[in-house]
């Protein structure tokens, strides 16, 4: 039947004894030792596609993470339903430590439409920075300051369209803000990305828009900036004539404006993983290379740790709920 | 054979208004939501895209089954009396082979966790090979017997071939032996590399404990088990017949090298299952 | 200056040069199986290009593209199959110089006119695709709607025999899009929200599943029936390095020009492709040697003259359909539609942005297509004869190492997240089924890939147009470049529909 039979008892009974040999020795030396185990692979999930702009960020921070833990880090992108699909990973995962959540802003603005469980299912690690929004124009519109164009979108209501870089994201959230705060005057539009965005704005098809700041630099012939939507004035030396929002004559607007970043894991993490984590995360967080990359790309310090972390993310979803609210976007 | 090109044609234009009117039926159950922050309006809403496609995609159908129904009557007028069409021989092995690849990937994607990527896989490719094989010799030797009718006779490594493969229980012991093999591969080439990895580890050399020697040391192993097993093989002429000889090493060998690439390069998160040591 | 230098340093590292050389080899194997087309390599090779950083991962691809494009010859000239549609028109002198013992001089022909014609279209690529993008900055949503539309008329005009399924398939990749999230008012659209709200369908269709289903799983269902057809035989003979000579290249300047404007231009219009060029470049080349001057001996006859006209175009579509890939995101053909799928997924997005802001990954892209086209050239020359053996490989072997490879390579797409994982490569698994019932059905599955890859810019850009002209849905008709778009579009379905309908006279005439 199948060729030389004394052949084949000999070759099945040698794979046999192998196989057997195998499992015994491999299962006699299974070792439990602190945690990370050397051979494990800590995940980092971002739950958005590589190369955008919070990809960039965390990458820049495992590089240096990678230095303070013994064991292997990786990056897995994740995207989807705004930042819900890969939240949702996160939560189907042991809670073991060794999966991290990129968490923010979004996995706020993802938790309250509904779409996850996410911001109620992670505890903090460490918050990381925030991101300030700039409101910029193409060069040829009339409007010279962020006064002059409120001005003329209440004076003629819906007409200035105000574009973002989609719904789900924060600058969504910004352009929902700006609006409410200036009574629905704009006509809120949503682009495919920050890219595209820019190219709308700048080929004058959409009239004003909101960026990141990197966005803003990068571009050769720079959009108008109007307004950094923040506290301060931004640290990138090409935006340090932009004017703050209290500057630019609106003390009172308080808008939710920018992205911000933390490293989460899911709940139930044992404290001493978690303890393990952060020093990890601080010294990474304080490394010159992390430092540098923040300035250069005007990213603003927001540090904190563990249960500081868990109390900033809940004055965030605070402050988020009702914005989302008067949207009728608020699913919980 | 035209007129069965047709009304398979029929089939597919029927098939396609179905599509089109679920569509539009569900394009009418989604929730027409103001954009938010938006008192601008003006957005024609998500309804639109599927409802248009749905629109397009009936008014195609409908335009589509009208023309077919056109040219097979006007084939039926033509032909009244014309053969049914003949079904081929082979018709039945392959519609079973069409099932059972369809529902072999279901199972395959069901059973990948709990049984793990490399004995599962290293399995479905053996049965596939076999399979597909057995189909292939068929038609070898159909077209053989048609030759031998003129005098040509079926070469002998055909034959046995064919009679290998002809036998379940040579199926089933081949897929044993395939997944003995695949398992005995990484379980070799794994502990090697772990246990040089701690050794690593405990002499503090970063060398040996990085991850790139750990996968080259894998590979080396897992390489050498597997081209020993295939040279024992050769030497106790274990690879007699001629499916054998190529379906146990080529599932092994896929399976290998896609777990290397895919779990040891890519740290894709591939399942152990069963192997998980 | 800068970009260039930034891309130059990413490609001549030893990554990028072993993983193109590793997409070459693939590449010219599944160009030289008969069945297997470029479109399908570079799809089951998209999750492998996922993991790799930009210029390794893309050049591989892009290696893949023009090995299959070419190595696709090696059966055409042998054994009279084209590899895959690119080599349709080789066959025809291919095999008769095959007949007259000239298989060496043949294969050498054709290697060397796939190199020209690349590395002739890529110059084109390199000129044009910056002019183009510089356009883009005047396209605002109206304008890329109607481009989308553009695209979509013309692949559903050539495509399959009949416009409407045509169109119909185009519909279906449009609603396909449309799954997940909307991208206004980020409500779920999908069936039965309430059940699959936390379920990875909330994240709509992913493009690598369809992709690697429609080209890989549905091409192993419908291979099946050639199973049990008896493989080819090959009379292998010696090879030897042979060429045209120098003189006779000089001689064949004409054609060699021609058929790389052929190429590139076919290959430039959205939706069509090599199978077009070929025959349109060998047609030239008949033209051109009809007259038998300047020492041109006359196509049909099996000569050089006839084997390098629609190598060359097919090779010169590699650069042209770059050119609207890079420029504008919209695909030249279908192999470009899954190479700008695996763009996207790379988050880069094609425009006018990424020509001002990351010139160094389109710098990137032109330096992996010369590199890929160089080792076309060099693989071919040395191995034609082992790459002429898997001709021989039987379809047993080959359609269940494809299924495996589909259905991993759809799993690996989301690295750690399991079930994601999972529900990819079932999608992957379904869509192979849908191509397969299509195309029994005798639908077209070009438009409906082209519908999912253009079903999101289509979708966006007609929604913010009206709702930047405040709900003027005549908005289209009153922008100028935005007219041109909608003109081209009736234009090409017209056209087509003339064609069928005077071929569909012409086979008429023919049988009564």
């Amino acid at each position: 039947m199948l060729g030389n039979s004394r052949g084949v008892k000999i070759f099945f009974l040698g794979l046999s004894f192998l196989f057997v040999a195998t499992v015994l020795f491999a299962a006699g030396k299974k070792e439990e030792g602190r945690w990370p185990d050397p051979e494990k692979t800590i995940t980092m999930v971002v739950p958005f596609a590589a190369g955008g702009g919070t990809d960039l960020i965390f990458r820049a921070l495992v590089e240096e993470f990678k230095k303070q833990v013994p064991c292997n880090v990786v990056i897995s992108n994740i995207g989807g339903a705004g930042s819900a699909t890969g939240t949702n990973e996160v939560l189907r995962l042991p809670a073991d430590g060794y999966t991290l959540l990129a968490s923010g802003t979004h996995t706020v603005a993802a938790t309250l439409q509904g779409l996850t469980e996410g911001a109620f299912q992670i505890e903090g690690i460490i918050g990381l920075n925030w991101d300030p929004f700039i409101v910029a124009t193409q060069v040829n519109k009339p409007w010279k300051s962020f006064r002059e164009l409120v001005d003329a979108a209440k004076a003629k209501p819906k007409s200035i369209s105000l574009g973002n870089a989609g719904m789900g994201g924060a600058t969504g959230v910004a352009s929902i803000g700006i609006n409410q705060a200036f009574g629905g005057a704009f006509n809120v539009t949503p682009f495919g990305g920050g890219a595209d965005l820019l190219a709308a704005v700048l080929g004058g098809h959409c009239d004003v828009g909101i960026f990141s700041q990197t966005e803003v630099v990068a571009n050769r012939n720079m959009p108008r900036s109007l307004v950094v939507l923040y506290e301060k004035r931004s640290i990138i030396p090409e935006l340090s004539d932009v004017p703050t929002l209290p500057e630019a004559g609106f003390p009172n607007v308080k808008i939710p404006a920018g992205s911000y970043r933390s490293v989460s894991v899911k709940k139930g993490t044992p404290p001493e993983v978690k303890q393990v984590l952060a020093q990890a995360f601080k010294k990474a967080f304080e490394s010159p290379g992390f430092q540098e990359y923040m300035k250069k790309n005007g990213l603003i310090p927001a540090f904190t740790l563990l249960k500081d972390t868990d109390a900033y993310f809940e004055e965030l979803r605070q402050m988020y709920i009702p914005i989302l609210k008067e949207a009728g976007l608020l699913k919980r | 054979m035209a007129q069965e090109r047709d009304r398979k044609s029929l089939w597919g234009a029927g098939g396609m208004i179905l599509v089109a009117s679920l569509l539009i039926f569900y394009a009418f159950t989604l929730e027409q939501r103001r954009m938010i922050g938006d008192e601008a309006g003006h957005d024609p809403g998500s309804r639109a895209l599927p409802l248009g496609s749905g629109l397009v995609m009936l008014i195609a159908g409908l335009y589509d089954l009208g023309k077919q129904r056109r040219t097979v009557q006007k084939f039926r007028t033509q032909q009244e009396k014309s053969p049914s069409p003949s079904a081929g021989q082979g018709t039945h092995s392959k519609r079973m082979l069409f099932w059972g690849t369809l529902f072999g990937s279901i199972l395959y994607l069901l059973l990948l966790e709990r049984v793990g990527f490399l004995i599962l896989t290293t399995l479905f490719l053996y049965l596939l090979f076999f399979f597909y094989g057995r189909e292939s010799v068929k038609g070898k030797r159909a077209e053989k017997r048609r030759g031998s009718e003129q005098g040509l006779s079926l070469k002998s490594d055909d034959r046995a071939a064919l009679e290998a493969s002809a036998t379940s229980v040579g199926m089933i012991t081949g897929g044993i032996l395939a997944c003995l093999l695949v398992a005995i591969c990484y379980g070799i080439g794994r502990i090697v590399s772990r246990e040089l990895f701690y050794y690593g580890r405990a002499v503090g050399s970063a060398v040996l404990a990085s991850r790139a020697v750990s996968t080259v040391v894998f590979l080396l192993c897992s390489a050498g088990v597997y081209g020993g097993a295939l040279f024992l093989g050769q030497k106790t002429s274990f690879w007699k017949s001629k499916t054998m000889k190529w379906s146990i090493p080529l599932s092994v060998g896929t399976a290998l090298v896609l777990f290397l690439v895919f779990r040891m390069v890519f740290r894709v998160a591939l399942p152990l299952g069963i192997l998980d040591l | 200056m800068d970009a260039f230098l930034i891309a130059l340093e990413q490609v001549l590292s030893l990554e990028t040069i072993l993983w193109i050389a590793i997409g070459e080899v693939l590449g010219i194997l599944i160009g030289a199986l008969p069945g297997l087309t470029a479109t399908m390599g570079i799809a089951l090779l998209l999750p492998l290009s996922f993991q790799l950083p930009f210029a390794p991962g893309f050049g591989m691809l892009l290696a893949v593209y023009c090995g299959a494009v070419s190595g696709a010859s090696i059966p055409a000239i042998l054994i009279g199959i084209p590899g895959n549609p690119n080599a349709l028109a080789t066959v025809y002198d291919g095999t008769l110089m095959t007949a007259k013992g000239k298989a060496s001089l043949a294969l050498g022909s054709a290697v060397l006119a796939s190199f020209i014609g690349g590395i002739l279209s890529l110059l084109a690529l390199v000129l044009f695709a910056p002019l183009v993008a510089q356009f883009t900055l005047m396209f605002g949503p109206a304008e890329k709607a109607a481009l989308a539309l553009v695209g979509l008329a013309i692949i559903a005009s050539i495509s399959g025999d009949e416009l409407a399924k045509g169109i119909a398939t185009g519909a279906m990749g449009l609603a396909i899009a449309s799954f997940g999230v909307d991208p206004f008012t980020n409500s779920l659209r999908i069936p039965f929200p309430e059940l699959f709200r936390e379920t990875p369908l909330s994240t709509g269709i992913g493009l690598i599943p369809v992709l690697i289903g429609l080209y890989g799983v549905s091409q192993v269902f419908d291979d099946l029936k050639r199973l049990s057809s008896p493989p080819s035989e090959v009379h292998l003979q010696q090879f030897t390095e042979t060429f045209p000579s120098l003189k006779k290249l000089r001689s064949m300047w004409r054609i060699i020009l021609e058929s790389t404007g052929v190429g590139t231009l076919i290959g430039a219009i959205p939706g069509t492709g090599a199978s077009i060029a070929v025959f349109i470049a060998y047609d030239r080349a008949k033209k051109i040697t009809a007259s038998g001057k300047h020492g041109l001996e006359p196509v049909g006859t099996g000569c050089v003259e006839g084997v390098f006209a629609p190598e060359v175009a097919n090779n010169a579509v590699t650069g042209g359909a770059l050119i609207p890939t890079l420029a504008l995101g919209i695909p030249g053909d279908s192999s470009t539609a899954v190479l700008l799928g695996a763009l996207l997924i790379k988050g880069v997005v094609p425009g006018y942005q990424l020509f001002q802001q990351k010139m160094h990954l389109v710098y990137a892209v032109f330096l992996t297509l010369f590199l890929a086209n160089l080792f076309m050239f060099l693989f071919q020359l040395k191995g034609i004869r082992w790459f002429a053996q898997v001709i021989r490989i039987p379809l047993s072997y080959l359609l269940p190492i494809v299924l495996i490879l589909s259905l991993i390579g759809a799993y690996a797409v989301s690295g750690q997240g399991f079930t994601t994982a999972v529900y990819d490569t079932a999608l992957c698994l379904a869509f192979g089924l849908i191509g397969y019932l299509l195309k029994k059905g005798g639908y077209p599955v070009a438009p409906l890939v082209l519908g999912v890859i253009l079903g999101g810019m289509l979708e966006e850009n007609f929604r913010r147009a009206i709702k930047l002209a405040q709900g003027n849905y005549f908005v289209f008709f009153t922008k100028p470049i935005a007219m041109v778009f909608i003109l081209l579009a009736v234009v090409s379905v017209v056209l087509s529909l003339i064609q069928k309908r005077r071929s569909a006279r012409l086979v008429k005439n023919s049988k009564f």
